[in-house]
């Protein structure tokens, strides 16, 4: 009698409140049918192997669903999480380009200050990542215990009809845009961006200093004042460029409208960085007399041209790897 | 092989289970008489699915209970509902059409296979 009582509570601990007593009496009623009416220890251990393990029996009366997130609601969790993890990394990203341009430390060198960022990135991204998968996963496994099936049901999606299909546009593989390309686009703006609010701290002549062997930061290259009077216009680019990253996401392909766009970018940037070249005191003269008494250059005219020449040198390469951008926007978009 | 044939036949029995329990059950029947009837038909059902399954089918309404204390030990006997009938009835014939169909076609490919 003593092992039928103690197998009944096995069950009937892990079931709610109000079913025990009505599931404990037919339990009990059905264990003594099993068996005849003068049982031995012997015939109540069959009987009690015949019901099994406790915990599955109680399992079944319990209904309760024994996965994590049912077929009802996988297609829905999926999409969710793919939304949700997407928007997580942006929004990372942006932070932590907000974060790296304000609290950049003077006395940490560029290289050492890039790769801190990367690191920061890489890891700041899987840490969201890790976040958005626990908390959406914890959200669908409550709701689908919480929820009761009609819920459920009216959360899938409508049923596939063949009309549906005229709203697929296959895209082919030269006209995609690719996450890849998104990604590392955000990244290098956040990057330069870095660079250009933070260039007289990092952008510059470094030295290695004799004692311990360490680059210490000797002339900044540009003067500060001239590029933070250039900030408000520098930000709009920023924006413009972080703004068609996404739009080209979104897309997903190039369009007429996406290659005009980037036509209008690279226009943007290189008549920005016309203007911003041509600047009276842009270059830190310091910069430039340290240059050239690296390369032996003492005769100032000869510097200066030498100097300009380098420089129109850079703003031709921009311009160059502009143009062939807008063209290859052109091109694919016409695929 | 032998456990993948365990897992498919578990797989084409669990739908006729129940099938089988409404089609015992015109007339009241306990848990362990049940049982018995059913083995006597020779199908072997698992008395831990069988129980928590009477309980379901009460709670989806196609069956009632009723708690006999007149003998010497309480009973839970079960019975179809009206809905229960209407119910048995449609999946009986829905079975007996499948069956029908499907001993067709085992036929015809037993004598695919002979020819």
């Amino acid at each position: 009698m003593e092992r039928i009582d103690l197998y009944i509570y096995e069950v009937t601990r892990r079931l709610p409140e109000n079913s025990r007593a009505d599931i404990e009496m037919e339990l009990r009623s059905t264990i003594l049918d099993m068996m005849p009416d003068d049982y031995t220890q012997d015939d109540v251990d069959v009987a009690l192997t015949q019901l099994g393990n406790p915990s599955k029996l109680a399992n079944q009366y319990r209904e309760r669903p024994n996965y994590l997130i049912g077929p009802m609601f996988f297609e829905s969790y999926i999409t969710i999480l793919k939304m949700a993890a997407a928007i997580a990394v942006l929004v990372n990203i942006t932070v932590l380009a907000i974060e790296h341009i304000t609290l950049f430390t003077e006395d940490v060198t560029f290289l050492e200050s890039s790769i801190s960022f990367i690191v920061d990135f890489i890891g700041s991204i899987i840490a969201a990542l890790v976040g958005v998968f626990c908390w959406v996963t914890a959200i669908f496994a409550i709701l689908e215990r919480v929820l009761d099936d009609k819920s459920k049901a009216s959360m899938k999606s409508k049923p596939w009809k063949p009309e549906d299909l005229k709203h697929v546009i296959p895209v082919e593989k030269k006209k995609r845009i690719s996450k890849v390309e998104t990604f590392i686009g955000l990244l290098g703006t956040a990057m330069w961006a870095t660079i250009y609010f933070k260039a007289s701290d990092i952008v510059g002549l470094y030295e290695t200093t004799e004692p311990n062997g360490k680059l210490q930061f000797v002339a900044p290259l540009f003067n500060q004042d001239v590029l933070l009077s250039f900030g408000p216009i520098m930000g709009a680019l920023i924006a413009f460029q972080v703004g068609l990253l996404l739009y080209k996401w979104i897309v997903g392909k190039w369009t007429n409208k996406i290659a005009i766009w980037n036509m209008i970018y690279h226009i943007a940037l290189i008549i920005f960085t016309l203007f911003f070249i041509n600047q009276a005191n842009l270059f830190n003269m310091e910069f430039i007399r340290y240059t050239g008494e690296l390369f032996d250059v003492v005769n100032d005219n000869v510097l200066i041209s030498w100097w300009n020449n380098s420089i129109w040198g850079f703003v031709f390469v921009v311009i160059i790897i502009s143009v062939v951008d807008i063209f290859s926007g052109f091109r694919k978009a016409k695929i | 092989m032998s456990d993948l044939l365990n897992s498919l036949t578990t797989e084409l029995r669990r739908g006729t289970l129940t099938l089988a329990v409404l089609s015992q059950l015109s007339k009241p029947q306990y848990g362990y008489s049940l049982v018995q009837l059913l083995e006597k038909s020779g199908i072997v059902i698992d008395q831990s699915t069988l129980y928590p399954l009477l309980r379901r089918l009460e709670k989806q309404e196609l069956l009632s209970s009723i708690w006999d204390t007149t003998e010497s030990r309480p009973r839970k006997y079960y019975v179809l509902s009206d809905y229960g009938k209407e119910v048995f009835e449609t999946l009986k014939t829905e079975w007996e059409k499948t069956s029908k169909e499907l001993s067709l076609l085992l036929k015809g490919a037993e004598e695919d296979g002979t020819d």
